[in-house]
């Protein structure tokens, strides 16, 4: 049985369900807080409860995406200097931004091993995009991304020629037409 | 990778692949143009309106009478103020506060086209002594791309239909019932000082004139991208092209102008086919408008 | 209609006392609404939109974001611009207010309309979870086309159901509704008409579930007895308004499901 809720709707109380996404706790009452098929999951072990949540009907994944910690972005580098990369924020958890969010790849959090020895324009370029996961809410100005992880880093990177280069291996990335060689942190397919 | 993500990286790629085959990412092909939709008259707080919707792009331009003071260099002349306003609903790159430099652009690019089509003298009730002051105002509240005809559209289609009550000069005030209604128009004295005087009017509550505006500006716009032209662009197509062009045409299908304002160039041949596909679509504008 | 800065409509169609509870556009009942139409998504730019329609009132609003914040405070902040149309029938009397003035070639948002924003943006930030959303604000734009009386309501009415629409978490669908003094009587939902003779209005945004009032603005005078009344068969309306909502919200997600279901 699907049910309908809007915002406001009562769907339970706390002595039966535990609240999950899409609904609140007031004065012992479950309220939806989002529009969509209200949902009843089975209490998992350990639980003792049945769990509600809201499944939004607009939003594969609910509420509008936003950068969360441990989501993991792809992103376009914008600007690069010997401490940090800058990214703008393009696709969070495989979901396209309608807004811009920026973000900042900082030395320590370019790979996992010699962070000391990072240089971060051997690393990325304007333009490249990367594969990074949210490790903070940053500062007042960006999210603060890593790439410290195999699968994380380049995917996408144009020659001088102008071309999507072919990774080599994980700091190598090479043009089909020119065949030259440019450094990046290559992320492994 | 996932279509929108692509999109969203790569946007020159992701329109250059449709266009390889011969379509574009909302399914049109490159020759065919958006449906248009005009509605008239549905806000009766104005004396004349129209909302346009172009494919998703949408507009709503309405005119709003004030009974004024003729200028003095200009005693039997009415007065056009014309306005486009962007508001941050319409996209995610709006702004809300002051007007943005595109806003600024649209208002000239709307006042230059739409003002000559205006018999002033048609808007003077007692030369000298009153004229109406007419103010078009289009909203752009969606815009999915080629504003410049949404906007032109919109605003010929709400003067097109502007209906104004008759006005008559009274000496003072009298009840004349339900059907007129007072107006009391200021007059500035010559220097500034001293008792103002005022002309007091009575204006009928049937509005029955009409502009008679017969010839108006049809625009057609086009996009070029990697030597492909593309009509009626949207936002997306916009935003990545390399330059766009506009044809004003007549309503009886005469090429009365074009706007290239910067970009890539035309090449001659490009130019040409932008114009047939022009002159076949305007009867169908021309038609649009004309039902209204 | 109005024509010029200092017009007067001598044409005022008069209350017919002989039959009562009539009111001047054919309405029967002092708590009777006007005919609503509602549509939600309507906009294809925005994160979530609404058109509302009460009698000739006609407002348009839609919803941006989340979008990136620079902002001391952790939680989202909700950021309204309300607008009424130079054409709405409203904007002229605020202006003359001011001090008449020519036409500007293009405007800016009137002292009313700011504090307008400000007041919606208060509702909306009351009934917003808004600690869901760090690091953002949501972003509020509604333009009253045309202004047949109650506008401002139904901007906070619109502004809900856009919200909703756009998936933001709220504690419920806020709905707002007028109440005017006329003639000694307290009216709901007044058209422009009964607004300009009234000698007070109140105008309440309701979490018609959940119980709440989250915004209420008196105007001109009223007898306490009149206020208390107007309050509460104002949140009795405003309730009736949010099951509109739903209702539209509901047959919103019907048609997305289906498209769904097609595209599958």
């Amino acid at each position: 049985m699907e049910k309908f809720v809007a915002p406001g709707d009562k769907v339970g109380e706390v002595r039966s369900y535990r609240p999950g996404h899409g609904v609140y706790v007031h004065n012992d009452i479950l309220i939806a807080s989002l529009v969509g098929t209200l949902i009843t999951e089975k209490p998992t072990n350990g639980e003792t409860m049945p769990l509600l949540r809201v499944s939004s009907s607009k939003y594969a994944g609910g509420a509008p995406p936003l950068p969360d910690i441990g989501s993991v972005v792809t992103a376009k580098i914008t600007k690069v200097t010997p401490r940090a990369a800058s990214v703008e924020i393009l696709v969070i958890d495989g979901r396209p931004l309608r807004e811009l969010f920026k973000g900042t790849i900082r030395q320590q959090d370019v790979r996992q091993t010699e962070i000391d020895k990072v240089e971060i324009y051997k690393c990325f370029a304007p333009s490249d995009v990367v594969r990074a996961e949210v490790i903070s809410l940053g500062d007042r100005h960006a999210y603060f991304l890593s790439t410290a992880k195999n699968e994380l880093g380049v995917i996408y990177a144009k020659s001088r020629a102008g071309v999507a280069m072919i990774p080599v291996n994980w700091q190598e990335m090479q043009c089909p037409v020119s065949k030259a060689r440019e450094f990046r942190k290559v992320a492994k397919q | 990778m996932d279509q929108e993500v692509f999109q969203k990286v790569h946007p020159r790629e992701y329109l250059a692949r449709f266009l390889n085959k011969d379509v574009r990412p909302d399914g049109r092909s490159l020759t065919k143009a958006r449906r248009v939709n005009i509605t008239v008259s549905s806000i009766a707080t104005a004396v004349g309106s129209a909302m346009l919707k172009m494919g998703k792009t949408t507009a709503v331009a309405g005119v709003h009478a004030t009974l004024v003071q003729p200028a003095p260099g200009a005693p039997d002349q009415g007065i056009l103020d014309v306005a486009v306003e962007l508001l941050p609903m319409a996209s995610p790159n709006y702004k809300s506060g002051r007007s943005s430099e595109e806003a600024i652009c649209l208002t000239e690019y709307l006042r230059s086209l739409i003002s000559p089509h205006i018999n002033m003298s048609k808007l003077c009730v007692e030369a000298g002594l009153l004229v109406w002051q007419l103010r078009l105002t289009v909203y752009c509240v969606d815009n999915d791309g080629n504003l410049e005809d949404a906007i032109l559209l919109a605003g010929v289609a709400a003067m097109r239909n502007v209906l104004l009550p008759s006005v008559r000069i009274i000496g003072e005030e009298v009840d004349e019932g339900r059907d007129a209604q007072m107006v009391e128009v200021k007059t500035e004295n010559e220097e500034g000082e001293g008792e103002a005087e005022s002309i007091i009017a009575v204006a009928t509550v049937e509005r029955t004139n009409s502009l008679e505006i017969d010839t108006y500006p049809l625009p057609i716009s086009f996009i070029l991208f990697d030597g492909k032209v593309l009509i009626d662009p949207s936002v997306a197509e916009e935003s990545v092209c390399d330059s766009r062009i506009t044809f004003l045409f007549r309503p009886t299908g005469e090429l009365r102008g074009v706007l290239k304002p910067g970009g890539k160039n035309v090449p001659e041949n490009l130019y040409q086919s932008c114009l047939t596909m022009a002159k076949e679509r305007i009867p169908k504008l021309q038609a649009k408008l004309e039902a209204t | 209609m109005r024509y010029g800065p200092l017009c007067r409509v001598t044409a005022a169609p008069k209350p017919k006392t002989s039959e009562a509870h009539k009111r001047s556009d054919g309405r029967t009942g002092w708590e009777e609404l006007r005919p609503v139409f509602l549509k939600a998504s309507f906009l294809s730019s925005a994160a979530g939109s609404a058109y509302f329609e009460a009698g000739g009132t006609k407002v348009f609003c839609a919803v941006h974001g989340p979008r990136a914040w620079a902002s001391s405070s952790i939680d989202a902040v909700v950021h309204c611009e309300v607008r009424w149309a130079h054409f709405s029938g409203r904007r002229e009397e605020t202006r003359t207010a001011a001090g008449g003035e020519r036409s500007r070639p293009s405007e800016s948002a009137t002292d009313e309309e700011r504090e307008l924003g400000a007041s919606l943006a208060r509702t909306l930030g009351t009934v917003t979870r808004v600690e869901m959303y760090p690091k953002s604000r949501i972003e509020v734009s509604a333009l009253v086309l045309e202004d047949d009386g109650s506008s401002f309501a139904a901007v906070v009415t619109a502004a809900a159901l856009a919200m909703a629409d756009a998936g933001i978490e709220m504690a419920d669908l806020t709905a707002a509704m007028t109440a005017a003094v006329v003639d000694g009587n307290v009216v709901v939902d007044p058209n422009a008409e009964e607004e300009r003779r009234a000698s007070g209005t109140v105008m309440v945004a309701y979490m018609g579930n959940v119980g709440k009032v989250t915004d209420l603005v008196q105007t001109g005078e009223m007898e306490i007895g009149q206020l208390a009344h107007a309050i509460q068969t104002g949140c009795q309306a405003a309730t009736q308004v949010r099951g509109l909502i739903k209702a539209c919200l509901e047959k919103q997600a019907g048609k997305v499901l289906k498209k769904r279901g097609r595209g599958a």
